[in-house]
């Protein structure tokens, strides 16, 4: 599959606003062909139980935990809002697995050896939003943002993959730019983002965009007010020694003969503590 | 349950002044202007403490403010006699006893004779699987890694000869383990990566194969100079005495060796922990007789849980 978004090194601009913001907006990374196909998976999914969902070794978790906020009334026709793994469906969710435009990012930020260790699908309806959390000051250590001796060293990168076009009206990712590095409590922390307000950054994406951002940066996305579905995946990293979280990285029958080797690796694990290479590390 | 660790303090805390308030961040002004400010107590806001509940324990600090401010300086703590000279002789002859003939689960490796390293003790059980919980460890691990959320990631014993050699961890900043970070917050919140509780069984000092290191040196920027040369020849290098059934803990992150033996051979246990999430050390993965058999304990059985990022339960603090 092609992506628009070219290979290559991540530049020195892109370095300098990543360590500023927390995150990066990439824009086009999934083409269309990646983008119908994903949504027609996905479609035939929800035509689909609940049973027979799980039958296929998918989870469909209703929003229920206290991230997520059911600000307006919820729809009445189709599905409430629900998140998932996703790796099961294999196709095109594998292959992002390693998504050359996405790839050296993440190596950049997080530095070898790391492994995948979520991967989810979000869908959210009208009135749905997600209340802020994280910050670097919370201190929480799996979410650590680290830029030291001239490199990242990031505890957990997360990339959201729009599958719809979502502007503001539609329920957008929402961040606090920097707050990756605050010293102070978040104190919107458990609020709906609100897009006018001074601190808050909407990110409206169009489908096929991508939001690659550290875990410890305040997140979470402005209340959804138009009509429109966001769809939204999820792929989380981090560095080799870190856990997988819980089911979200099974995958579909016979992954193991058909991945790439670093497809694999990325699954798997490498090996968690092994140090890294002398020449990888700028002392 | 690990010691003080039932549960949440029902507030939270706050930087300075009295708790649920931030008054105590703003500095008194000049008499003459207090008629210009606005005097209306600042309202609080919630923190990320009392809207989620994704770090069990973490508020509850078990360790005086002395001891957090000699472990932040000196990336160590010393715990004096963890064993008794009963439990000390148990170790000894097991370690023997596993080096003729390892039992299984525990893995023999001769690193460079006449080291000998065994890994995965905790399998062989008796005072070797105790050794993992002991309660002075435990109190500094609770507040040195992360609240309650802490596992045991491996386990080893070293039986070195006269002759064995020591080798210097890199430690700070340009310590290329990332798994072995250091780090600790404004209000001593502790964060480190791996910590290890090192128990001596013999008596050990400065001449004769102590444990040694470079205080401070977990906060160091630059790498040290000293990758080619002996123990001796390292001025920073302390050595930390310790008699048989003593025991140190220290952050991953500090430089640190054993100096060789001169005399006879030492023992000695090494426990290391780290956060919930972190994966087992290759070849330290519980077996299911040790699951078994320490379920009804729940220290060890918190210990031995499978690597997990939150407890089951945990996020549904905020209504």
């Amino acid at each position: 599959m092609s992506c628009h978004k070219g290979e290559g090194m991540v530049t020195a601009e892109e370095r300098y606003l990543f360590d500023l913001n927390g995150y990066l907006v990439l824009r086009k990374v999934l083409s269309p062909p990646v983008l119908a196909a994903m949504n027609e998976s996905i479609d035939r999914l929800e035509t689909l139980s609940d049973q027979e969902v799980e039958a296929l070794n998918l989870t469909r978790k209703y929003q229920q935990d206290n991230v997520y906020a059911q600000v307006g009334p919820a729809p009445q026709l189709g599905l409430a809002d629900y998140s998932g793994n996703i790796l099961p469906c294999g196709g095109p969710f594998e292959e992002l697995i390693d998504w050359p435009a996405t790839l050296p990012y993440l190596e950049e930020t997080i530095g070898v050896p790391m492994r995948l260790d979520a991967a989810s699908f979000m869908s959210r309806h009208s009135g749905g939003g997600f209340v802020f959390h994280h910050g670097y000051a919370e201190m929480l250590p799996y979410s650590e943002y680290v830029f030291e001796q001239d490199a990242f060293r990031c505890a957990s990168i997360k990339i959201s993959f729009a599958l719809t076009d979502v502007g503001v009206e539609d329920g957008c990712f929402a961040v606090i730019p920097g707050s990756h590095k605050s010293h102070f409590r978040n104190p919107l922390v458990g609020q709906v983002p609100d897009p006018a307000h001074p601190l808050v950054r909407p990110l409206p994406c169009e489908a096929g965009d991508a939001v690659l951002f550290s875990e410890d940066l305040s997140h979470g996305a402005v209340e959804n007010r138009g009509s429109r579905v966001r769809r939204t995946l999820f792929y989380s990293y981090a560095p080799a020694f870190q856990c997988a979280w819980g089911r979200l990285t099974e995958v579909a029958p016979g992954f193991e003969s058909r991945a790439n080797p670093r497809r694999l690796e990325l699954v798997r694990g490498p090996a968690p503590f092994q140090e890294v290479p002398a020449d990888l590390t700028p002392v | 349950m690990i010691p003080g660790g039932q549960g949440r303090a029902g507030k939270p805390r706050s930087r300075t002044g009295s708790p649920g308030t931030l008054a105590g961040r703003r500095r008194p002004l000049p008499k003459k202007h207090l008629s210009a400010v606005d005097t209306t107590p600042i309202q609080r806001l919630p923190t990320e403490e009392d809207v989620f509940d994704l770090q069990t324990g973490s508020d509850r600090q078990l360790l005086s403010l002395d001891e957090q401010h000699f472990f932040d300086i000196a990336g160590y703590a010393l715990l004096p006699e963890v064993l008794d000279p009963g439990q000390i002789e148990e170790s000894r002859q097991r370690l023997e006893s596993l080096a003729r003939t390892p039992s299984d689960g525990v893995s023999l490796r001769r690193e460079n004779d006449p080291e000998v390293e065994l890994l995965n003790i905790v399998e062989a059980g008796g005072v070797l699987e105790d050794a993992m919980a002991l309660h002075p460890a435990l109190r500094h691990l609770q507040a040195l890694i992360w609240g309650r959320q802490f596992r045991l990631i491996a386990s080893r014993a070293r039986i070195r000869g006269v002759g064995s050699r020591g080798c210097l961890t890199q430690g700070g900043k340009a310590d290329p383990r990332r798994y072995a970070s250091y780090r600790c917050g404004p209000e001593g919140e502790f964060r480190c990566l791996l910590v290890t509780c090192l128990i001596a069984l013999d008596d050990t000092n400065a001449g004769d194969g102590a444990f040694c290191l470079i205080p401070g040196s977990h906060k160091s920027h630059l790498p040290h100079p000293y990758a080619d040369r002996e123990l001796d020849e390292v001025p920073p290098l302390r050595d930390l005495p310790l008699t048989a059934g003593s025991a140190v803990v220290f952050t991953e992150n500090v430089s640190h060796a054993l100096r060789p033996p001169r005399l006879e051979s030492q023992s000695w246990l090494e426990f290391q922990y780290g956060p919930s999430y972190m994966e087992n050390w290759p070849g330290c993965e519980p077996s299911p007789d040790l699951l078994r058999r320490t379920q009804a304990d729940p220290v060890k059985s918190h210990l031995l849980l499978a690597p997990y990022y939150h407890p089951a339960g945990s996020q549904k603090k905020m209504d």
